[in-house]
């Protein structure tokens, strides 16, 4: 349970959507500031209980393993159990992750009775930080409650954290509040430059933080692995280097990343039915079809947006990943991260590899935002890459106040 | 459905001297230079002789 998303080699040697990620909804109970789908307020023209439970059908006879139900906030649609269910009865496992603020305990009690089997509950940082990077007070002590409440009722509880220049100093204590709390996992991921985050470029790290750290992150592997709780990083963690081997070793230490795997064995959907091979990817670049218009077999198998990461080859990188040892097989690591920040994957400066090559050479990268994003869910800003020596002498602006505007995205949708 | 090849990626190794990746078959480790085969016969013969000594005391201890 919860070990089904992983792929190995005879995965690997067919496309297949064994991982889906679904936004259910785009409702949101919570306005983050580095929401990169801008949720709030449910997406025009969602999709009905019957057009999901059709998706749930297609998704299985594809192969599907496993489905992890986000938002929005996947408990804001009245038939997401239903939507549980369904996927439970089809064979494959079901996941969720959630901010929590109002996951009570009948919604816990009607999960469970559905066979929710693992949820991921967001926390990305103290108190203090949490609540101001998820835009509602009392958003940190209900994700703490929901923790608890999870565990009470038999579902295995995992957490998620966002690391940025406010969470980043407080990912040892966040680490020993979680344990203390009952989480078994605890999924890391560096924010991405797409949708609110976009307004709030202070709240990224630079690519040179990256050699501060990972080695906090390899202390806090070890003691967390010590004491019952896995760390486990997001896609846009690494790559190679030092650290690596702790990362995605494995049981045996044999494994490691092996490039982006969005549209091989990977899906998102969203929540109006457009289809895309990872559900962080910008929708305008990556939408591969609507549902509604074609089967998911037919995107799946057809569609260009969809095909990218299959076909990517060497030719396709620029930057220092064009000429790094690893880029037939690293391929630029998360295409997310990347297009977000430049408008195509391929380069990709949130690397420490990469990070400590231009260490040796007393130089370091920093992002400059440059324009900014439309407003709309899942889009981006541009961002210009700075090289420079090391040691240069550029203030580094911390958050002040957050912002995390809907009022574009708001204005073309209708409350359900 | 009929299948979509997909792309099996390689596996790499750990360099036996510095343990960053290195792809298999690689002679000098591009991270801190050393002679791969070189130091992979030479662990070889250390696991080897390592694996000696404890059957040996494996032995002697059976015997006291």
């Amino acid at each position: 349970m919860g070990e089904k998303r992983y792929v190995d080699d005879r995965d690997l040697s067919v496309c297949k959507p064994i991982y889906a990620v679904w936004e259910i909804t785009l409702k949101c109970d919570l306005s983050c500031a580095h929401c990169g789908s801008r949720a709030g307020s449910a997406r025009v023209e969602e999709l009905s209980t019957a057009e999901c439970l059709d998706i749930v059908r297609q998704l299985a006879a594809m192969g599907c393993r496993e489905v992890t139900i986000i938002g929005g906030e996947a408990y804001l649609r009245k038939d997401w159990t239903t939507i549980i269910k369904a996927i439970r009865d089809a064979g494959m496992d079901a996941s969720m992750t959630t901010g929590g603020k109002n996951l009570t305990e009948k919604r816990v009690v009607d999960a469970a009775r559905a066979g929710l089997q693992q949820v991921s509950v967001s926390v990305d940082g103290l108190e203090d930080v949490h609540d101001q990077i998820r835009g509602v007070s009392g958003s940190y002590a209900a994700a703490m409650r929901s923790i608890a409440l999870l565990k009470q009722h038999g579902i295995k509880v995992g957490v998620n954290s966002q690391i940025n220049a406010l969470s980043m100093p407080q990912l040892p204590e966040i680490m020993e509040r979680i344990i203390a709390a009952g989480a078994v996992g605890w999924q890391l991921q560096l924010t991405v430059a797409m949708g609110n985050a976009v307004e709030n470029p202070e709240l990224l790290l630079q690519p040179y933080e990256l050699l501060t750290l990972m080695p906090t992150l390899a202390e806090l592997y070890d003691s967390g692995t010590a004491r019952g709780l896995t760390i486990v990083p997001g896609n846009n963690i690494g790559y190679f280097g030092p650290y690596e081997r702790l990362w995605r070793g494995g049981p045996d230490g044999q494994g490691h990343w092996i490039g982006c795997n969005a549209g091989q064995n990977t899906i998102g959907l969203e929540a109006d039915g457009t289809i895309k091979g990872c559900p962080s990817l910008p929708t305008a670049e990556y939408s591969g079809g609507n549902i509604r218009d074609l089967s998911l077999e037919e995107i799946w198998r057809h569609s260009a947006a969809l095909r990218f990461a299959r076909e990517r080859t060497v030719d396709d990188l620029s930057g220092h990943c064009r000429t790094c040892y690893y880029a037939d097989l690293c391929r630029g690591g998360c295409s997310w991260t990347t297009h977000a920040l430049f408008g195509k994957p391929g380069n990709n400066p949130y690397c420490h590899y990469r990070a400590l090559q231009l260490e040796k050479r007393g130089l370091r990268e920093r992002v400059v935002k440059v324009k900014d994003a439309p407003g709309l869910p899942f889009d981006r800003g541009e961002f210009a890459l700075v090289e420079e020596a090391i040691d240069a002498e550029v203030s580094r602006p911390m958050p002040q106040e957050l912002r995390s505007p809907r009022s574009v995205r708001s204005a073309l949708t209708v409350l359900p | 459905m009929t299948d979509i090849p997909g792309r099996v990626p390689p596996r790499l190794e750990l360099c036996p001297r510095c343990s960053e990746h290195i792809y298999a078959g690689t002679n000098l480790c591009p991270h801190c230079g050393g002679e791969v085969p070189a130091l992979l016969a030479a662990r070889e013969e250390a696991i080897a002789e390592a694996l000696d000594a404890l059957q040996r005391l494996e032995a002697a201890l059976a015997l006291s």
